[in-house]
């Protein structure tokens, strides 16, 4: 059963395409998340699937409902957060939550969601004196508080704290504990990583690749990667003396390194060394999806 | 409903909790009325006062020991009396020194009463040379006993004159609520602005309710002016309220939906609160100063009029007035509620049309 239901989505604006012919499925329980650097038609295809924006071709369902129609039902069965935070300036966090909890048919406990997203402390304080962290965070409890099927997520960690991010990503992880779908919209690789159960990268409005993001990271490198800084002069000479490694990055003065064989590699690394290499920052991990999206676009995400 | 009032407690709440929203609605009317009754509530509009007639007359009179008409004269008290010769009347006539000469001669049983003035146009000589001819030829009918035919009775109605702050408390409700329905209207271009109707557009409510509840609002805070204004005017200058509750209530709703209409018409143009403003500043400031809400269209040369009768608020200033002070106005009160309505249903037309919700 299918929450969401896209084909050949697309989108342009005053002949600039945004969204250039995406399809993708959510199913119902799923947390499932778009990645792409901004301007990759993130905004655009979520504003598309709640109703704000109309596509200019391609099929959209969501829960049943062409989102266009702006049915009323449609509406109370789905929470959303923006990313920009849009609200009456001089209500308070507690009025603003009881002016939307009067929107739904089923809300959630105010007390509890402002629990939820950490702002406890701050019930009496209106909106205009919030930080933009605590901004962020009302706008997602206004999203929970409709305690709809599907929730709507664009970049909702940004501009958080470590902490606050950490708190955040167990409220949703706890949203699909309950039941409820989300779409998430991110430029977090690790947040993906850590809470998508598929992914779908797009890039200049196209989707690069959809699936979840272990089988994406599998399917992309069956190697590891090691990480250490590198000097610009250096470039050159890492890669005739380092024959085991498939592939090297730089990125600034960082270089990314994968191999299949990490004891060979850095074995390699350390007789280097002896002839004046010095390894800084070195680091061995799995690849991620941050990798992923290297390999696909040739960039890094920011 | 509950979204209804959810949604309209929230207006009131972000309104009411604005500082600057509570100066420029409630308190700077307030001011308003304050100023201009310190200066001007003992004055009056010429046109708008009926005053006594309490002048007396300087008479220069000439007239022989045995003239009865003299004794006539000096038995009416407004005649201010100077007996002199007949040159030195004339001389004080001259000289400006009296209203009338007045020379009484005798000439075989009859006397000749001749009045002198001056006929330029502040004299009010003409006017008292009258009065002299009625007094004497009523006495000669009197003394001659002749059957009368006709009776002529006076009606003079009894107006209480209008000072200038009367004049003008009305005015100011009415400015009041012009600048409450034209800036009021503001609040929703920096909702859109702010993308909170976008926000709103979101969840599961009608933007009917939206907007509906901020007119209310608006509609609400009309009548707290309303009350407010009149409340001052009545306590601190006595303005004399003569309306019936019913009739200023209405009038008020009336000119407030006339206003709001205006105001979301205009402000559909505009895509910040910055050039909302200045839109409504266009308009408001004109229509302000030549609407005759401050003083009587009479004031105005006569080449402006056809603009004054062309502004809402003209007629809302007027009806008001005349509904507030129980008076007669400029217009009827027909043609003031015609009018009127005639602006909101087109304004109310232009706003539905050119609406924009983002």
């Amino acid at each position: 059963m299918n929450s969401i239901v896209v084909k050949d989505l697309r989108h342009s604006y005053n002949g600039t395409v945004a969204v250039d012919g995406i399809s993708f499925n959510v199913a119902q329980g799923e947390i499932f998340g778009l990645l792409g650097p901004n301007g990759a038609g993130k905004t655009t295809t979520t504003e598309i699937l709640v109703g704000l924006k109309k596509r200019k071709a391609g099929l959209v369902e969501v829960l049943g409902f062409d989102p266009s129609d702006q049915d009323e039902e449609l509406k109370s069965r789905i929470g959303v957060q923006l990313q920009i935070p849009s609200l009456f300036q001089r209500l308070t966090v507690k009025e603003l939550l009881n002016l939307f909890a009067t929107f739904y048919p089923d809300p959630l406990n105010i007390e509890e969601v402002i629990e939820k997203v950490g702002l406890q402390d701050k019930t009496k304080t209106i909106s205009m004196k919030l930080s933009g962290g605590q901004l962020q965070r009302l706008s997602v409890a206004l999203a929970l508080v409709s305690n709809g099927d599907l929730i709507f997520l664009d970049e909702p960690t940004t501009g958080l704290d470590p902490q606050a991010r950490r708190g955040l990503w167990d409220v949703i992880e706890n949203l699909k504990k309950e039941g409820k779908t989300v779409f998430l919209t991110t430029h977090y690789m690790d947040e993906a990583e850590k809470l998508c159960d598929r992914v779908a990268i797009i890039d200049y409005g196209k989707v690069i690749a959809l699936s979840s993001p272990n089988d994406l990271i599998k399917s992309n490198f069956t190697e590891q990667a090691l990480e250490f800084d590198v000097e610009a002069d250096q470039k050159a000479f890492l890669h005739e003396k380092l024959p085991s490694v498939s592939k090297i990055e730089f990125n600034e003065d960082k270089a990314t390194v994968y191999t299949q064989d990490v004891t060979k590699t850095v074995a390699e690394l350390l007789a280097i060394t002896d002839n004046g290499f010095r390894l800084k920052s070195f680091t061995v991990r799995s690849a991620s999806l941050e990798d992923v999206f290297l390999k696909l676009t040739g960039r890094r995400i920011r | 409903m509950k979204i209804f009032f959810g949604l309209l407690k929230a207006h009131f709440k972000d309104i009411t909790r604005d500082k600057t929203v509570i100066f420029w609605f409630f308190l700077f009317p307030l001011i308003i009325v304050l100023m201009y009754g310190a200066i001007f509530s003992e004055g009056s509009y010429g046109t708008m006062s009926s005053g006594s007639f309490d002048q007396t007359f300087n008479l220069s009179l000439s007239a022989p020991s045995t003239s009865t008409a003299a004794i006539i004269f000096e038995n009416i008290p407004v005649f201010a009396i100077t007996r002199v010769d007949k040159d030195l009347a004339l001389q004080n006539l001259n000289d400006n020194n009296t209203d009338v000469a007045v020379i009484v001669e005798e000439d075989s049983g009859k006397e000749i009463v001749s009045v002198h003035y001056n006929s330029d146009q502040n004299s009010m000589g003409f006017f008292v040379a009258n009065f002299i001819k009625q007094v004497l030829t009523e006495a000669d009918l009197q003394m001659s006993n002749v059957t009368r035919r006709y009776e002529v009775k006076e009606i003079a109605k009894e107006i209480d004159s209008l000072r200038m702050i009367d004049y003008l408390l009305p005015g100011i409700l009415a400015m009041a609520l012009m600048q409450l329905g034209l800036f009021g209207s503001m609040q929703f271009v920096s909702y859109r602005e702010r993308h909170i109707t976008k926000r709103l557009a979101l969840a599961p409510i009608s933007k009917a309710s939206f907007l509906s509840s901020e007119v209310l609002l608006r509609l609400m805070m009309g009548l707290v002016q309303g009350v407010l204004i009149l409340s001052l005017g009545f306590l601190i200058y006595k303005v004399p309220i003569n309306g019936s509750l019913a009739s200023i209530f209405g009038i008020i709703v009336l000119g407030s939906m006339v206003f709001i209409s205006l105001g979301y018409f205009l402000c559909s143009f505009t895509h910040t609160s910055e050039a909302a403003m200045g839109v409504i500043q266009i308009i408001q400031f004109p229509m302000m100063f030549l609407s005759g809400i401050f003083f009587p269209m009479s004031f105005l040369p006569s080449s402006l009029r056809p603009i004054v009768k062309a502004l809402p608020l003209t007629y809302l200033g007027d009806g008001m007035r005349q509904i507030i002070l129980g008076v007669s106005g400029e217009f009827s009160m027909l043609t003031n509620v015609s009018v009127l309505m005639g602006w909101f249903v087109v304004t109310f037309f232009l706003a539905v049309k050119s609406f924009r919700w983002e």
